[in-house]
């Protein structure tokens, strides 16, 4: 593991805006520079695992309920041979990516209209103050009654809650525009689409980015959320049917899972944004 | 390609009831003409220039080859104070920004107008560099590219050279005055530098403050283009104490 890399699985949740996260790296301490603190990262995680290992494996937890890592990698093995984690994570893999997909376009746009027309503000404004505060959570029951237990019930619920991120940041991206260059681009007639094409869309990267990194999470927590409760499919349904049976092994497979593809996907969409946002640091 | 531009009775009040900023301001520029407005601040000179780049409602009447100014048109460039370029664009990809937003040129003719422009302001070799790396005299050098790229027939500048050091600035006076009178510009430009307006100027027109009058105006004659060593002559001289006094009283 890299610093970088262990760097960013410290702060996966981080809203700062990215230009923060590139240009600090000017001035490193000497820990820093030798890669010490990766080295800890990583004897952390170990250190870890072992006392799991060891206490499992001299009795001093029950092994039944804890599992252990050696445990975890059997249930691995186990679910993968009998084909089971396969179609699991697919059926995941599925829900997560048309929720999040459905999320990012509402939220997109969505945070585009709101943000530049003040009318089109005024009107869905009191809706993002009641939904975004409140636990959404609360309205499964709901859901569940109207859509019934489906595929798109569960699409539903990951949408409402990975779309707010994503649609709060836009908005907020889309005041901060510039307002000179929006004159500026009026000054040569620009029209109203070429400015949000040639100003705002520019400058909402950042900002767009962040959405979706928050979207991510909130995705993945409605994913698991809506599995254990509207459909019993997927990881989330794993996790519950193993919890049931008492296969803790199991349960870690899932959480591991879970855990991972949040990482592997916000790293990936940080190198992105960099790729894109390269003129800030140049 | 140069235009006149001709103002009647100008008015302009921001909040009904209050003093207005600029009142009945008369004034025919004619084409080709380089006319720079020098006044204290709070005179209008901005909202002045806002006015003719019809990107301000006024009262009375602003035309521009005799049709009137309601919105910005695209014979009319406007130069900002602020240089405002584009932060996610390279030099060449800002010089175009304004070419592209009007539209209708083809990509080949876009490209050999970039090119012309880079060599004219001497950024040829920062062409592939974005703003954050320019200096301040590098990104107004930039802005009047990217002005002139839209080959306007009226150029309206305001205090473009405001916040540059006295050497850049002299430096892209002189470079500026040699654009306008080749391409033969009809210019209006604001400063509070009366040197500049001096240097810069067929006619300087002074604004007094609130609300915002022609209170004075000279016509500098003296053929182009005016070399720097100019500015420490007699003449020059002059022109200098004539302005500075009706300054006083504006």
């Amino acid at each position: 593991m890299s610093a970088a890399t262990s760097g960013e699985t410290l702060s996966p949740t981080g809203t700062e805006p990215a230009a923060a996260t590139t240009v600090a790296s000017g001035h490193r301490r000497w820990w820093q520079r030798t890669g010490l603190t990766s080295a800890i990262s990583v004897a952390s995680v170990i250190v870890v695992l072992a006392a799991w290992q060891l206490c499992a494996s001299q009795g001093v937890v029950d092994e039944k309920l804890t599992s252990s890592p050696w445990g975890v990698v059997q249930s691995f093995r186990f679910l993968i041979d009998n084909g089971q984690l396969g179609s699991d994570v697919a059926s995941s893999a599925r829900l997560f990516g048309v929720g999040l997909g459905l999320a990012i376009v509402i939220g997109g746009l969505g945070g585009v209209l709101i943000g530049w027309w003040r009318l089109v503000a005024a009107v869905f404004e009191p809706w993002i103050a009641i939904l975004y505060s409140m636990p959404l959570i609360a309205l499964l029951p709901l859901i569940l009654v109207w859509f019934g237990i489906s595929f798109s019930a569960e699409v539903v619920m990951v949408v409402l809650i990975s779309v707010f991120p994503v649609l709060v940041s836009v908005i907020t991206g889309t005041r901060n525009v510039d307002q000179e260059l929006v004159r500026l681009a009026r000054s040569f007639c620009g029209s109203e689409l070429a400015v949000i094409r040639t100003v705002l869309f520019p400058s909402l990267v950042p900002y767009f980015v962040s959405g979706v990194r928050l979207a991510i999470g909130s995705a993945l927590v409605g994913v698991v959320v809506s599995e254990y409760f509207l459909g019993n499919s997927g990881i989330g349904g794993l996790i519950v049917t193993a919890g049931e049976n008492l296969q803790s092994g199991e349960v870690f497979v899932g959480i591991t899972i879970l855990a991972l593809s949040a990482i592997v996907m916000t790293t990936l969409l940080r190198r992105a944004e960099r790729r894109i946002s390269q003129w800030r640091t140049r | 390609m140069s235009a006149n531009v001709s103002l009647t009775s100008v008015g302009k009040t921001f909040a009904p009831g209050s003093r207005p900023v600029l009142d009945n301001v008369n004034l025919e520029i004619q084409p080709g003409e380089t006319v720079t407005l020098i006044g204290p601040s709070g005179s209008g000179k901005s909202t002045l220039l806002n006015c003719i780049a019809g990107m301000e409602p006024y009262s009375g009447s602003i035309a521009i080859e005799g049709e009137p100014v309601r919105k910005p048109r695209r014979s009319v460039a406007m130069v900002f104070q602020a240089p405002h370029l584009l932060p996610w664009r390279t030099t060449a990809g800002n010089i175009a920004y304004g070419m592209q937003l009007q539209g209708g040129l083809p990509k080949e003719d876009q490209r050999k107008r970039v090119e012309d422009l880079l060599e004219l302001v001497k950024l040829r070799d920062a062409r592939h560099r974005y703003p954050a790396q320019l200096s301040g005299g590098m990104q107004q050098r930039v802005n009047i590219a990217r002005a002139l790229a839209v080959q306007p027939s009226v150029l309206l500048m305001d205090e473009p050279f405001g916040a540059l050091d006295a050497i850049s600035k002299e430096h892209l006076q002189a470079e500026l005055q040699g654009i306008v009178s080749a391409q033969r510009l009809t210019t209006v430009f604001i400063t509070h530098d009366i040197s500049e307006a001096i240097f810069l100027g067929d006619r300087v027109i002074v604004l007094s403050a609130d609300p915002g009058r022609i209170s004075a105006e000279l016509t500098v004659e003296r053929p182009r283009p005016r070399p720097l060593e100019w500015k420490r002559s007699a003449e020059f001289q002059d022109f200098y104490s004539f302005l500075w006094k009706e300054l006083q009283q504006a």
